[in-house]
Parts: C-alpha cells; sequence; structure tokens
C-alpha cells in the first residue's frame, strides 16, 4: 500500500473483496467518502464535479472505467461497481475519505429485543 | 489478529470472540479444558470497571466471566481483554483458533405483542412528560424527521397524515421509480415512525411529535447494503430533513460513517441513533459514535433494559455511549393493516428523542443542533437505581429541556 493510500481509511471487507476478485472482468461495488473540509461545506454540485474529476483521472491512469456510478451530492460521498484495479486506484487518490464495501456481511438492523 | 478483534480492543479495551477447540479434544477432558479457558474471559461489565479504574463503583458486580460453550460446535464465545487474549493465544494445545464474534448477529425471535390502544398517553410520551409541552402548543408541527428504516404503512390512520416524502432504494443507492405508495417491508419502520409523529387516535396518544412530519426511506430490507442507507440519507438531506431517526447500525466500532455523522451536524442535521440491544459492554456504529446522540432503553420504573447496549469508550469526549436512555420496553405503537402492537428496544427509545427534538425545533426554529442536544443532556436526570455506565445523563425531561432550550437562546 502506498503513502498516499494509507491516508484513506479502508473498510477491511472491501480490502477482503478486493482480493478475492483477481479479475478485472469482475466487479467490486464501493462507496466512497469524499475528503471535506471541516470548516467549509461543498455544495451539491460542487461534490458532482469532483467526483467526476476523480473518476476521469481514475479512468485515464487505469484504462478502464466504472461500470455505475451513484454520486450522493448532499452527503460528499458516492458507490460505485467496477473492476478491482479502478478501485485499488481510486484509494490513492487524494479527494477521497475513506471507502466501505458496500455488500455487508455486517448486520444493520438492530433485533427488535421483544 | 482479526480486524474486528483489533477494532474493538483499540475502540473499547475488550473485544468479543469465539474460540474454537481442537477436534481432537475428547469428551472427558472438554469440562476441564473450559474450566481452565474461561479464566482468560472477562465479564463485560468488569472490563467497563476497569478501564473507568473506579472498581469501587462496582463491588456488587458478579465477578464471573460470561463465556457461553457451544457444545455442538465445539467452540467457546465471549469478551477477552488483551492480556486474556495473548493468554488464549498461548493454549495451542487446545485452541485451533480465534476469530473476531461473529459480525452478522443473529436476529433474536421477534416476539412483539398485539395489542390495544387503552391508555390516553402512552407511557414513554408521559414518562418524559411530552404533554407539558403540548399544552404550550407545540407538537413538532413544520419540523421534518428524517426516518431511515424498513419504510411505513402510509394506510395506517396513525400515519397517513404524517408522511411527507417516501422512498425506495435499490442496493446501489438509486430510488426506486416510480416511488411506491408508503408501505413497510416489515413492520419495524411502522412501529417507530408513529412514535415520531403518530397521530392521536381516538383521542389516544402513541406519538411524541403529533404535529411533525416524516420522510421516510426504506433502506434496510433485501441485504445489508451500504449505498441503499447512503441513498436514503441523500435524499433525505436533500428534502430538508432537521433530525435524522435511525433505529439501525453495525455492531461493535465501525469508523466508516463516522464522516457522514460529522456531515450530518454540520449540516446542522441532529443524528439520533440507537445504540444497539446486545446488553452491557456492547453498542453499535453509528450510534457509538460521540457526534451522534445515541439512545439506550429504559423501562417504567426507569430501570435500564437488560438488553440495552452501553460501553465504555477510550475518548475523552463523550466516553460512554449511550449518552442517554429513553422508553424502550412494553412501547405500543402502530403495525402495518391498522394494528397496534407492543414492542422492546433501543429502536423503540429512539424515535422518542426525535420527537422530543422536533417539538424543541418547533419551539425555536432557528435553534442550532448543538443547541437542541444540550437542551436534551441538560434536562436528563440519573433516576433512582440508573448505573451511568448503562444510562449515560440518564432519561430526559420535555419542559426541562424545552426551558433549557429557550434560556440558551436569551
Amino acid at each position: 500500500m502506498s503513502k498516499r493510500q494509507a491516508r484513506v481509511k479502508t473498510d477491511p471487507e472491501l480490502i477482503k473483496q478486493l482480493d478475492q476478485t483477481a479479475s478485472n472482468e469482475d466487479l467490486v461495488e464501493a462507496v466512497f467518502t469524499l475528503r471535506l473540509s471541516t470548516k467549509q461545506l461543498l455544495a451539491p454540485m460542487q461534490v458532482e464535479e469532483v467526483t467526476q474529476k476523480v473518476l476521469h483521472r481514475v479512468s485515464q491512469q487505469v484504462g478502464i472505467d466504472a461500470k455505475e456510478v451513484n454520486i450522493f451530492r448532499n452527503i460528499g460521498a458516492f458507490v460505485i461497481s467496477a473492476p478491482p484495479s479502478f478501485i485499488r486506484e481510486l484509494l490513492s487518490e487524494p479527494e477521497i475519505a475513506s471507502a466501505i464495501a458496500n455488500q455487508q456481511p455486517k448486520q444493520i438492523r438492530i433485533p427488535t429485543a421483544k | 489478529m482479526s480486524a474486528q478483534i483489533s477494532q474493538d480492543l483499540r475502540a473499547s479495551g475488550i473485544a468479543r470472540v469465539i474460540v474454537i477447540l481442537k477436534t481432537t479434544i475428547v469428551e472427558k477432558d472438554v469440562r476441564k479444558i473450559r474450566s481452565d479457558l474461561e479464566k482468560h474471559f472477562v465479564s463485560s461489565k468488569l472490563s467497563q470497571a476497569t478501564a473507568l479504574a473506579t472498581s469501587s463503583m462496582y463491588k456488587g458486580v458478579s465477578t464471573a466471566p460470561a463465556v457461553r460453550y457451544y457444545p455442538n460446535l465445539g467452540i467457546m464465545m465471549g469478551t477477552v481483554n488483551s492480556e486474556g487474549l495473548s493468554a488464549l493465544r498461548t493454549q495451542k494445545d487446545v485452541v485451533a483458533d480465534i476469530s473476531g464474534a461473529p459480525p452478522i448477529s443473529l436476529i433474536r425471535p421477534t416476539q412483539a405483542r398485539t395489542a390495544k390502544l387503552t391508555q390516553k398517553i402512552a407511557w414513554g410520551i408521559a414518562a418524559l412528560e411530552v404533554p407539558a409541552i403540548w399544552e404550550q402548543g407545540y407538537t413538532g408541527k413544520g419540523v421534518l424527521v428524517g426516518h431511515l428504516d424498513t419504510g411505513v404503512d402510509g394506510s395506517h390512520p396513525a400515519l397517513k397524515d404524517a408522511i411527507s416524502d417516501f422512498a425506495e432504494f435499490n442496493g446501489m443507492g438509486w430510488e426506486v421509480k416510480p416511488s411506491p405508495k408508503p408501505y413497510d417491508s416489515d413492520e419495524h419502520g411502522t412501529h417507530t415512525a408513529a412514535i415520531i409523529a403518530g397521530r392521536a387516535i381516538r383521542g389516544k396518544a402513541i406519538g411524541v411529535a403529533p404535529g411533525a412530519l416524516l420522510a421516510s426511506a426504506i433502506v434496510i430490507e433485501g441485504g445489508e447494503v451500504i449505498a441503499r442507507v447512503l441513498g436514503g440519507m441523500d435524499w433525505a438531506v436533500g428534502k430538508g430533513i432537521q433530525i435524522l431517526n435511525m433505529s439501525l447500525g453495525f455492531r461493535g466500532w465501525w469508523q466508516d460513517f463516522l464522516p457522514l455523522t460529522r456531515l450530518l451536524r454540520q449540516r446542522n442535521i441532529l443524528p439520533v441513533f440507537a445504540v444497539g440491544n446486545e446488553g452491557p459492554g456492547t453498542s453499535r456504529s453509528p450510534g457509538n459514535y460521540w457526534q451522534a446522540l445515541s439512545v439506550g432503553a429504559c423501562d417504567r420504573k426507569y430501570n435500564v433494559a437488560d438488553f440495552s447496549s452501553s460501553q465504555r469508550f477510550k475518548r475523552k469526549k463523550d466516553p460512554i455511549a449511550p449518552d442517554i436512555v429513553a422508553p424502550g420496553v412494553d412501547i405500543i405503537s402502530a403495525c402495518p393493516k391498522n394494528r397496534y402492537r407492543l414492542m422492546d428496544g433501543t429502536s423503540m427509545a429512539t424515535p422518542h428523542i426525535s420527537g422530543l427534538a422536533a417539538l424543541l425545533w418547533e419551539a425555536k426554529p432557528n435553534a442550532t443542533v448543538n443547541q437542541i442536544e444540550r437542551a436534551i443532556f441538560d434536562s436528563c436526570r440519573i433516576e433512582k437505581g440508573m448505573d451511568i455506565e448503562r444510562a449515560g445523563r440518564g432519561i430526559p425531561n420535555a419542559p426541562r429541556a424545552l426551558a433549557a432550550l429557550l434560556k440558551s437562546s436569551a
């Protein structure tokens, strides 16, 4: 992992899924949050612009595109479905704050106690 | 060491582990081996006390470690600290492997009980003294509450006028189009929604803020998919919510919702999250972040419910989760098909606080998220018998919270 990658908080589950997906024929779904200023919030259009810029840069670097992208403009995050090499490269981009596997084995629903 | 164990040890000093015994162990030796291994586990409540370094507070607590043995699987599950984990690792003759406790917690049988509306005011609403605020004219009118859950039955009489917006999200976080009519993929969402903003039925009140509106989305049905929750969160923020109620969370410490929780506060949205139903020494993320207003459950005698999660973290700010407790045992609320049910859980306690926040925000529309939260905290009291390690600041009181808020605005 490069020094730049080390700055990104990466979900162990995403690492596992990337490691298990050897071929670029297969896709991994991951959710990324943008590195946001604590003082100034990005407007939804700025979130869109920053995301598109990063994705375009990564596409050029790895020579492939993400299969699907959904940008969450109001909360500074996006989800992509992409080959593992694309996601690994995205992890090293400075605009990225954290990365999470979209498909989680954990249960998010809190079971009703009674 | 598994990432989950490392994370839990770093965050709280303890971790839930599964110890897989070697299959070569013969039956006659199991009792002694279990007895030897049990010494290395700790009681989850005692480990909190150790972290506190105030053991005198815990003189009455049993020292028996909580370890469960599963004979058919040949495993032991319990809580360890770093020393215990190291000791277990040295037992190579009998221990085959040690892993983090399963991230997927079992869904305990839901024994929600069908109920009839008999009380004029549900006990949870009365316990918070909410009617005293209603008498001053505050019902949450003009406040939009985000509700991310299993959906909501929009045809229920208590809720048909309470839903401002409804959406369903797919696995990539896209809103399903055309938008369905408000429905519940389960019954959990309808129950929590009506605690927040259910309208009185035949003069019987079940909702804390019966004038508030809900932006409700289905995000936790059909698999554990992060983008679904984020899609709902993004949509709700776009609708202009002031409070986000999430009776959901990942078991243990999971830092990945932290930037989003911070962002909610930056947008002046109060994140009100359930702490979990797994008892002392446990909690769920994002409810266990200090940036969230986390809620545990108490019963009508103000005892913290046995199931209500609580955990002390190694951080200076707000080290105890939950922040507060609210009514979460024998809570009557709406269920799909025009029914009512009693349910227990921090999922039921959390919407009481979202409703209270809605009342406060109506009283002072230009209040900041910090002012609303502070007013709720300042109104809390530790009731007799409440342990602060389990209850945080205790149970809030609506009139006191309103007074604190109005004072802060002066």
